[in-house]
């Protein structure tokens, strides 16, 4: 509204100097504002405050690991012909070269007013809406040098970077709410012939405005680059493959001469329909920003205890988390990738588990947390049950959506199941009192509020049921008594059906056929005879039932 | 709105009648310290300052609706041959006005203590005011109604006073004769033929004229004090960051103040001890003053010293100003008046603001870059003009602004928007920067012998009407003693000190204003000198 002045936000600063700090980043005592120009709908003032000459952090960088399994790696729809592959170029291709993990260095880090949102495909693109909602609110930008050589690594980038802040608590990260979002610029340069010479020199930068995933990042670059070395290259792109990266094809003719002449500086959109980029406006139509500092606010002077005390109160990054939970824990990488990925809650709900009773190994805790648990409580909180008497017991941890069964976890979020009970679940599987089925069956159970004809009562949290009470309630305790036992094994090794099956157990395919046996005598039990113990009875039976056979011959 | 504005003539005459009765009843009754001050204008009732007016209301001698209805029939009645208001707030005045006396007459705590009691006040219409239209004089915001007061606003409200009405000025403050205003022009009540100054032209005439005993104003370069200067009326400007400037919509954001136009030295202080104060949730520029001062406890001690009330204060007379551009008959009162502070006890000396030419300019570049940014929310999208059968976004933006804004202010964009672009920012908008920095240590090595500095408010006595707009240039230079407090962000106030011959048909004399700067944030030493010094006017 006109007459309306700035006032900075406290906690934007707060954030984003824990966020500066977690990254390396050098905080400067003093920073500034100033104001930067452009007429467009979504921006009130027609100026946006940022911090364009001295931001509050520079320097830094972020840890950039290749994803870990290659099913993971989101790959680019390949729009072009697929006779032209680009071979020196990464990401593009599905054979990209593996790389090392590396550290991206950070330009710099500022505090900057959010623009309103504008959706431009309504009425069937004839008009823009325009949402203010958001405009004037502040944000934190962070720039990368330019050291990301594939689109692969500019979407593990972007997913450190999602798991930092994450981990810190200073974004939510959810890009398809807006919260983060991500601007990415491509140059390409010809490949030297040999190591031996220096490479080329870059192409004009391209930007690509406003990617709104993951998928959105890569995709968006890999097109980009492919129509960079098109465009200077029409008639034989295949051979033009470079992209950022030293070391490409050989490629005589550019010779590190080449000019980029027909790529042009210029800033691009991306279309997630199609995945690709088109022009928004070129050179000439850049505008002049004119940028001057900003009146109405005065430099941000940072009282240097104040930041040494945000320092010393940030929680650990999702880095060392992870090696924690591998060196610590025996975990796998994609353990512990899931359970960083849930956030702190997550970690600590584990390392609850894990620490609560003697013995309890680290990576079979995981499979539970990971497999079972994450999965059931998110299937509630879809199907609208989250926040409704799915705490076992109020826990001090924070923001787990998915452990807390509800989407914006409030920080004195309860657990959809105590640590304790958790715990407990997984020493009886371990101990054989319940078969890894049944623990499945309770576990659910658990994570449902109780059976059915419990439910209903409005209980508290505190009174639901242990994993202990819910197998002894419903008579799912592992069938232990020998006598019993031998009978299924007995009856299921004589059972005239299974004939066929005895037969090529005998002749040689006994793994397979223990397998058969062993899970008809499951059924038998309903689950609950010990899958190890009843094999051994199995085997009894069998060759007793062999030898008779034999002996009746 | 409408106050009786069009259609009740002859009831209207009548009760003008009743009322002239009536305040003749309380003149016998008033003290008459200030009856003797030539300078304000016959008015309807009594009152010449604050004080006289609030006591009134406080003692049961005249109702707070009273008070507004006689003070809108006179504008009324005034105003047409003036023109200092844009806008009447009549239905609304009359029912806070009445408003006000219900709490009275239920004893309401802390009503009749507060210290603008029923004060009916003029707002410059670049200031919020929520409810009633706010325009900055500019067609682009023709029918905006804000739905907030500003702060300064807000705090003149809860200090008791009613809003009778906006004042004129150029649009958007661009100007020094309220004559680019984007709707009409106001004239200056000391000669009906002259400019009464600007950008609160509108403010200080309607000061001047007896219809308000206060006004807001807003003063970038010299917009408060050059319009007092050329109508006889005390303005002030204080410190930047001493009022926010929370709902005035920004011109010069690095100099844009908020501040008052009185008609005593008195009731400047009374409205800046409303007005001062940090708005630390709306203007983060106020929160880096020290606390507002007791001004009015300040001015009343200055009231009471004895013979030589300025023994000991240090006076440096800007000795530049006394050497360019000024006019003959301005030069005469100003050594006049600072013969009468040297009687008064005071310490003259001359000091040295080098550069002022250059200040000026410096000035201009600095004020027009921000003001490009600061006017570029006006582009029509979400309120103000709107031309019709826009197609696009972007015709919607071009015609707003093309339609909306007056030449002046286009030109001023113009100029602003080169300033800051690219390959020329270099050679203007940082050149301006450098040369801020020196004139703030001008003033730094100047404050050092001196306690306060003099200077005359404006070169000249006020413009016949019509000559701004053939000499515009002249009019940028004009405004070469009051931009450098404004680029210093220092305290300025502008008093009347005496009258030069006019030249024009309409008046044998036209009132002169010396200004006096102090250091930041000290406002009472201004006052305090001011007050000593408006005590031997002869006027």
């Amino acid at each position: 509204m006109p007459g309306t002045l700035p006032v900075l936000n406290k906690e934007a600063v707060h954030q984003s100097l824990r966020t500066a700090l977690a990254l390396g980043c050098q905080v400067h005592p003093v920073s500034r504002f100033e104001r930067k120009h452009y007429f467009y709908c979504d921006l009130p003032q027609g100026y946006q405050i940022t911090q364009q000459a001295s931001p509050i952090a520079t320097g830094g960088s972020l840890l950039v690991e290749p994803p870990l399994h290659e099913n993971q790696r989101q790959r680019a729809p390949r729009k072009r012909n697929a006779s032209s592959p680009h071979p020196g170029l990464e990401g593009d291709d599905p054979e990209e070269a593996a790389w090392p993990p590396f550290r991206v260095r950070i330009a710099r880090l500022q505090i900057e007013q959010d623009s309103g949102k504008s959706t431009h495909d309504s009425a069937g693109g004839r008009h823009t809406l325009v949402d203010l909602n958001r405009a004037g609110v502040a944000l934190m930008e962070i720039v990368f040098e330019p050291e990301l050589s594939s689109p692969s690594q500019a979407a593990a980038c972007l997913r450190s970077l999602q798991a930092t802040l994450r981990a810190l608590d200073s974004c939510d990260g959810l890009m398809e709410e807006g919260s983060l979002r991500c601007d990415l610029n491509v140059s390409v340069r010809p490949a030297p012939p040999s190591p031996a010479f220096p490479p080329g020199p870059w192409g004009p930068r391209v930007e690509v405005k406003n990617l709104n995933s993951l998928k959105a990042l890569q995709t968006a670059a890999a097109f980009e680059i492919q129509r960079q070395i098109a465009l200077h290259d029409p008639g034989d792109a295949s051979r033009a493959g470079m992209a950022g990266t030293e070391g490409g094809q050989d490629l005589s003719r550019f010779n590190g001469h080449f000019e980029f002449k027909s790529v042009e500086r210029e800033t691009r959109a991306f279309n997630a329909a199609t995945g690709e980029t088109t022009r928004m406006r070129g050179k000439e139509g850049a505008v002049d920003y004119r940028f001057f500092p900003e009146p109405d606010l005065p430099p941000l002077v940072l009282d240097m205890d104040w930041v040494e005390a945000v320092r010393r109160g940030l929680p650990e990054l999702p880095q060392a988390t992870r090696s924690r939970l591998v060196e610590e824990h025996g975990l796998t990488p994609a353990q512990a990738e899931v359970l960083i990925g849930e956030g702190e809650a997550a970690v600590g709900f584990f390392e609850d588990v894990v620490r609560g009773g003697g013995g309890r190994e680290g990576r079979g805790v995981a499979n539970w947390v990971c497999n079972d648990l994450i999965g059931l409580v998110k299937a509630k909180a879809s199907a609208g049950k989250g926040g409704k008497g799915c705490a076992v017991v109020a826990s001090p941890y924070t923001s787990s959506p998915a452990l807390t069964g509800q989407a914006g976890a409030s920080p004195t979020a309860s657990y959809a199941v105590h640590p304790e009970a958790m715990g407990e679940l997984i020493d009886m599987v371990s101990g054989g009192e319940i078969s890894i089925r049944t623990g499945k069956e309770v576990l659910a159970l658990m994570v449902a509020g109780g059976s059915e004809d419990e439910e209903g009562g409005g209980r508290g949290g505190e009174k639901r049921q242990r994993p202990r009470e819910i197998v002894a309630a419903r008579g799912w305790g592992q069938v232990s008594d020998e006598t019993v036992l031998i009978g299924v094994a007995r009856n299921v090794v004589r059972d005239p059906g299974s004939a066929r099956q005895r037969r090529q157990y005998k002749e040689g395919k006994e793994k397979q056929m223990m397998k058969f046996f062993v899970g008809q005598a499951m059924k038998e039990t309903g689950g609950r005879a010990h899958p190890g113990r009843m094999e051994t009875l199995l085997r009894v039976e069998l060759r007793k039932a062999e030898e008779e056979e034999m002996g009746g011959k | 709105m409408s106050f009786l504005l069009t259609s009740r003539r002859k009831p209207l005459l009548l009760l003008v009648l009743a009322v002239l009765a009536k305040a003749k009843a309380f003149q016998s009754g008033s003290v008459g310290k200030y009856h003797s001050k030539k300078h304000l204008s016959t008015r309807v009732f009594s009152s010449t300052t604050i004080h006289d007016m609030v006591e009134r209301i406080q003692q049961g001698q005249i109702s707070v609706a009273e008070v507004t209805k006689q003070t809108l029939l006179q504008i009324e009645a005034e105003d047409r041959a003036i023109g200092a208001f844009l806008t009447l707030s009549g239905d609304q005045a009359m029912s806070e006005a009445r408003a006000l006396d219900e709490k009275l007459a239920g004893r309401e705590p802390g009503t009749s203590t507060m210290p603008l009691l029923g004060l009916p006040m003029a707002i410059k219409d670049n200031i919020c005011t929520a409810g009633i239209p706010t325009t900055a004089g500019s067609k682009v915001l023709q029918g905006y109604v804000p739905s907030y007061d500003a702060t300064a606003v807000a705090r003149l409200r809860a200090a008791g006073a009613v809003l009778v009405g906006k004042t004129n000025l150029d649009e958007f403050g661009m100007g020094s004769t309220t004559e680019s205003s984007g709707y009409h022009v106001t004239r200056n009540p000391r000669d009906l033929s002259r400019s009464p100054g600007g950008s609160s032209g509108g403010s200080a005439a309607a000061v001047a004229s007896g219809m308000v005993l206060a006004a807001l104003g807003t003063d970038t370069g010299g917009s408060i004090r050059q319009p007092a200067s050329w109508t006889g009326t005390v303005g002030l400007k204080p410190t930047y960051g001493r009022v926010s400037r929370h709902g005035l919509l920004a011109y010069g954001s690095s100099t844009d103040v908020i501040g008052p136009l009185t008609g005593t030295v008195m009731d400047s202080a009374r409205l800046l001890s409303a007005l001062a104060g940090a708005d630390p949730l709306h203007d983060a520029t106020t929160s880096l003053a020290p606390a507002a001062e007791d001004y009015v406890s300040a001015v009343k001690e200055a009231e009471t010293r004895g013979e030589r009330p300025l023994a000991g204060t240090r006076i440096g007379l800007i000795r530049e100003t006394l050497q360019t551009r000024v006019e003959d008959g301005v030069s005469t009162v100003v050594q006049d008046a600072v013969a009468r502070l040297e009687g008064l006890g005071a310490e003259i000396m001359e000091v040295s603001i080098p550069y002022l030419d250059a200040h000026c300019a410096s000035y201009y570049v600095n004020v027009l870059s921000e003001a490009s940014a600061n006017l570029a929310r006006y582009d029509g999208v979400r309120y103000g003009l709107r031309p019709r059968d826009a197609g696009s976004a972007k015709t919607v933006m071009l015609g707003s602004r093309g339609e909306g804004f007056g030449e002046e202010v286009k030109q001023r964009i113009l100029l602003g928007t080169f300033s800051l672009s690219a390959g020329y920012a270099d050679a203007y908008y940082l050149k301006s920067q450098q040369l801020r920095s020196v004139l703030s240590e001008a003033f730094k090595s100047a404050f050092e012998t001196a306690d306060v500095l003099i200077s005359p408010t404006a070169p000249t006595v006020a413009y016949p009407l019509g000559k701004a707009a053939g000499s515009k240039v002249d009019m940028y230079a004009d405004d070469l003693f009051t931009v450098p407090a404004s680029l210093a962000g220092l305290p300025a106030i502008s008093l009347p000190v005496g009258k030069a011959p006019s030249s024009s048909a309409s008046s044998d004399f036209l009132p002169v204003g010396l200004q006096i700067i102090g250091q930041r944030f000290a406002e009472a030493s201004i006052l305090q000198v001011a007050r000593i010094l408006e005590l031997t006017s002869t006027d």
